[in-house]
């Protein structure tokens, strides 16, 4: 349903394909006429799915065949076997059909109805596959979930650092990789939690430093923008009231590692302003701006002169942004109307 | 070979009444064939898209419900196709056309009630999209809205369901399929839909989710689901029905859109396609056509951002409205 493009055919060429599909029409129905758990049935499944990987209903028959059929009562080097041929089919239907979720969840089950699953050589075919698409989610999710399974073949620490080593080389592939900074995201919790003082300074220091070099590399690039909030923190009282036990981290922590929030705040203010001098027009730069001068009017106590002033810098922003951001105008309005 | 490149800036529909009509009467292409497993789905698109152009009565009645009926299994599930296996997706479309066609009554709901509660995952509050157990938020959403619409959300456990939503949730304000997964604009529809319907908004974080939303806006007035992604008519919808349940619909471009939207349309065959000069679908079109009306374009009926139902389809079942614009 995705990027294919109009084209319209000629009588000629129209006629010609009804005849061609005819014949495939047939085939297909009649395969889909069979429901035995047979070795022949499960040779239908693999034309028909080479078709159609999205058929979910054949997979679930596959799946059946393989339990209730082929595999039943089967010795373990048996199971071992078949399985393993069944990743190596998963692996050549998914060379072209990169999308399918239906896929992934074949691979699921294969792996936990195996005896023996090799998750390492798992987690290598995944970073193999992101290779070639580093944003496919399926990918990064399938990665996670091998990770999850790691858990008991591998040290914490281990697993972490392998994390941390990969959204890194992704990084510097691309800064604009923004699954590889959320994934960041969800690991530097589990790093800082588990560091002494010292790392945690460190860490934190170099993920400030990645997230700024990126910023200076493309301004224009929104990936690192995000993060690099995100490392900032938000003050509590202007997120909405979360739930009490469900509620992630909260980032406000992060910063604090690095020292007092409300200095940070003010010396990244000078920082950036600096930054837009050269690129006038960099929206994000002045986004980020507004947001800082925000979050700093939470931060610390201000006398009313202090406010009113940082309030005139938000106004002045608003205004350059709805002339460079036009398609956004309303929503800076909205801010510049709500200003305390 | 040529390829069309004609445009129009309204929205064709007495063309899309007739493409969404063709659907069924192409048996003598091998797509039809390959897509058997999302007709039910196709169903509840072209019923939508229908409706929502004033044509509800395009697709016969009688053939829509009985086609709907052979689609249920003694579970109580409805699958993609007769003789298909169940899922939850196809069983909240069931419901979604039924309730479109004021036929409800025609099925077994206490059967549907059940077979939607037994997919809850008691321990995290998750959903099974069938039996095989796979977890994704879509299913989540599939499962409130469903049973919200029949009015037994009280077979569930709601806050559970809630709990896990949140455990979704990520650094820059969105949702992902499962925890630890990438924001995407199909997924927080999923999530925020899902919160409205149990009214739980008050768990997001509506200035950030929202600016990145309206961020997803490109220069050519289309929206993409995922920073540094193409533009794709079905965003128009994902995109903006979250916008709107949040009550920030008027942060991104009308009038860009509108022309993004139009422009996919095939101006010869009709439908809407993903973007324009790619071929169209039943998919695009319905979310093409729900985003312009959620913009309210005119001569279309009004969206319910949070069912993607025609607004008067909830009216009539009662249900209060869940989102802020
Ligand atoms: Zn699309």
């Amino acid at each position: 349903m995705h990027g294919r493009r109009r084209v319209k055919p000629t009588a000629e060429a129209e006629r010609a394909r009804k005849e061609k599909e005819a014949v495939k029409i047939k085939e297909y129905r009649q395969l889909r006429s069979n429901h035995e758990y047979t070795q022949d049935a499960f040779e239908i499944t693999t034309k028909i799915l080479w078709q159609n990987p999205d058929f979910y209903t054949i997979w679930n028959f596959r799946r059946n065949i393989l339990i209730h059929g082929l595999l039943k009562d089967a010795p373990e080097d048996q199971r071992q076997e078949s399985l393993s041929e069944e990743l190596v089919f998963l692996q050549e239907i998914f060379q072209s059909n990169p999308k399918s979720y239906w896929i992934f969840n074949h691979r699921h089950w294969c792996l936990e109805t195996m005896p023996n699953p090799d998750w390492k050589k798992e987690l290598y075919l995944v970073e193999k596959m992101l290779e070639l698409d580093a944003r496919n989610f399926h990918g990064w999710d399938y990665r996670r979930y091998v990770k999850s399974k790691l858990v008991n073949s591998m040290q914490p620490k281990d697993l972490l650092q392998t994390d941390l080593d990969f959204t890194k080389k992704k990084l510097e592939q691309n800064f604009s990789n923004y699954s590889a900074w959320h994934q960041r995201s969800k690991l530097l919790p589990h790093l800082l939690s588990d560091a002494n003082e010292d790392e945690r300074k460190r860490l934190i220091d170099e993920e400030f430093g990645i997230a700024k070099s990126a910023i200076y590399t493309d301004p224009d690039d929104q990936s690192a923008w995000l993060y690099y909030w995100w490392l900032l923190g938000r003050e509590p009282h202007r997120i909405p009231v979360p739930g009490d036990s469900i509620h992630e981290e909260s980032s406000v922590a992060l910063v604090t590692i690095k020292g007092d929030r409300s200095t940070i705040i003010a010396d990244e203010i000078e920082e950036f302003k600096e930054l837009l001098e050269e690129e006038s027009n960099s929206k994000w730069c002045l986004q980020t701006l507004m947001h800082l001068y925000q979050e700093l009017k939470y931060a610390k106590k201000l006398d009313d002169s202090e406010v009113c002033k940082f309030n005139d810098e938000i106004v002045g922003i608003c205004d350059r942004l709805i002339k460079i951001d036009s398609m956004r105008a309303r929503r800076y309005e909205d801010i510049r109307n709500n200003l305390k | 070979m040529s390829s069309s490149t004609t445009t129009s800036n309204v929205l064709l529909i007495d063309l899309h009444v007739k493409y969404i009509q063709s659907l069924d009467k192409k048996r003598d292409t091998l797509e039809y064939w390959i897509t058997e497993h999302l007709r039910l789905a196709g169903v509840y698109w072209g019923l939508t898209a229908l409706d929502l152009m004033n044509h509800v009565d395009a697709l016969d009645r009688d053939d829509v419900i009985a086609y709907v009926k052979s689609c249920q299994w003694p579970n109580g599930g409805f699958s993609g196709h007769v003789n298909h296996d169940p899922h939850l997706l196809y069983t909240l479309y069931a419901v979604q056309i039924l309730l479109i066609e004021d036929a409800i009554d025609a099925v077994d709901v206490d059967k549907i009630v059940e077979y939607v509660s037994d997919l809850q995952d008691k321990e995290t509050g998750a959903f099974k999209g069938d039996e095989w157990g796979e977890i994704d938020t879509r299913f989540s959403y599939s499962a409130l809205s469903c049973l919200s619409l029949l009015k037994r959300l009280d077979a569930i456990d709601v806050p559970k369901a809630v709990e896990f939503i949140m455990k979704c949730k990520n650094f820059d304000g969105g949702f992902g399929s499962t925890p630890g997964a990438e924001s995407h604009a199909g997924q927080i529809f999923c999530c925020v839909g899902a919160l409205a319907i149990v009214n739980s908004l008050h768990l997001v974080d509506g200035d950030l989710l929202g600016w990145w939303l309206c961020e997803r806006q490109l220069k050519n007035g289309g929206l993409n689901g995922r920073p540094q992604k193409l533009e794709d008519v079905c965003y128009s919808w994902w995109v903006l029905s979250a916008l709107s349940i949040l009550g920030k619909l008027h942060w991104i471009n009308k009038e860009k859109l509108f022309e993004f939207v139009l422009s996919a349309q095939d101006t010869e065959s009709g439908g809407i396609a993903d973007r324009p000069g790619d071929m169209a679908d039943v998919f695009h079109t319905v979310f093409g056509v729900a985003g312009l009306s959620l913009l309210g374009y005119p001569g279309l009926k009004l969206v319910d951002p949070v069912y993607c139902l025609p607004k008067h389809v909830i009216q009539r079942r009662g249900l209060a409205e869940r989102y802020k614009v």
